[in-house]
């Protein structure tokens, strides 16, 4: 008996291409780029941003920073690398929204960097700043006053770590 | 026990010689009502022509029916299970090979070095004006911290290129 050309036999090729056509999308997105390009996307957008600030083009600004801020870096680059390049790039992003006037969008911004991670570190530190700064702006002073309060602390343990290395390196 | 000399048929015979009859007409017993030797002397019977042959006509006849009267395989209720397996073993395949694939890729994402770059010390400068914008955020405080960050952002910038630039 003859037998006709399966269609599920073509349906299954088909899906075969959708799901690997995923699948490498999905590595490429997280193991395509670089991690020496992604660097140097990462200072490119600082820079950008600078000058556009200076030039009083404030889109061009949040256009390059929110593109550091919401890239996933390569898979060749540490966790803590991208998660410090990200948050540096969305506390810029919140201080660009207070200058507009516009404490929503900061305190949406400094959330959305918080919310990679909260370490000991300048920029965590710097997060907290700018959400207490866009609370205030809205009213929230409690809220607000908590977060400086976190800042602050992260500010007292990162100096204390400074005067300890300080005093180490006087006693050799 | 009855009488051979009678010569009136009683209903058990006429009824067998029913079947004989279409037995010998149609080589079947639908009824059951021959006995087994009978329909095996009809068979005889049957097929004793010219060398035992049927004929094309009647080969065709009892062909046709039994086909009609046979009854249906058992393909087609199986059939709805065998086509569901044979869709479900090259499926499994492939979502297989291809939660292999995305773990591949998860496990590259996760054996990222684990060594970060090291972050420069902050300046005690750049702290105290972060001290400042913490404590009063006033447009001073700000703008010196934005200016201490530049600095630093910079520096970390530059262990960044140490650890991934080429």
């Amino acid at each position: 008996m003859k037998r006709t050309p399966d269609l599920r036999l073509v349906t299954l090729g088909l899906l075969a291409v959708v799901v690997m056509g995923g699948v490498g999308s999905c590595a490429a997105e997280s193991s395509g780029e670089d991690p020496a390009r992604w660097v140097a996307q990462v200072t490119d957008a600082h820079r950008v941003a600078d000058e556009a600030i200076a030039a009083g083009e404030g889109e061009a600004a949040r256009a390059a920073l929110l593109g550091a801020a919401e890239a996933s870096a390569p898979a060749g680059v540490a966790a803590e690398d991208a998660r410090v390049a990200r948050q540096d790039a969305y506390f810029r992003l919140a201080q660009i929204a207070l200058g507009d006037d516009d404490a929503e969008g900061a305190e949406r911004y400094a959330g959305a960097g918080l919310g990679l991670g909260v370490e000991p570190d300048v920029f965590t530190a710097n997060l907290y700043i700018a959400r207490g700064r866009a609370r205030e702006a809205l009213g929230r002073e409690l809220e607000a006053a908590t977060d400086y309060h976190e800042a602050l602390k992260i500010n007292d343990a990162l100096l204390a770590r400074l005067l300890g290395t300080e005093r180490e390196a006087g006693e050799r | 026990m009855r009488d051979v000399t009678d010569d009136d048929p009683d209903p058990d015979e006429l009824r067998e010689a029913e079947a004989l009859a279409r037995a010998l007409e149609r080589g079947v017993d639908p009824s059951g009502d021959l006995p087994d030797d009978a329909f095996s002397a009809a068979a005889l019977l049957r097929y004793g022509t010219v060398d035992g042959a049927l004929s094309d006509e009647r080969r065709d006849a009892i062909l046709e029916e039994v086909l009609s009267t046979a009854r249906a395989p058992r393909v087609e209720e199986r059939a709805p299970l065998l086509r569901w397996l044979r869709w479900l073993v090259p499926v499994a395949g492939l979502a297989g090979a291809a939660a292999a694939a995305l773990l591949v890729v998860q496990l590259q994402t996760q054996v990222a070095p684990s060594a970060h770059a090291e972050l420069p010390p902050p300046p005690v400068e750049l702290l105290r004006a972060q001290a400042s914008a913490a404590g009063r955020a006033t447009p001073e405080a700000i703008a010196e911290l934005d200016r201490r960050m530049r600095g630093y952002r910079g520096a970390f910038h530059g262990s960044l290129n140490e650890r991934y630039g080429r």
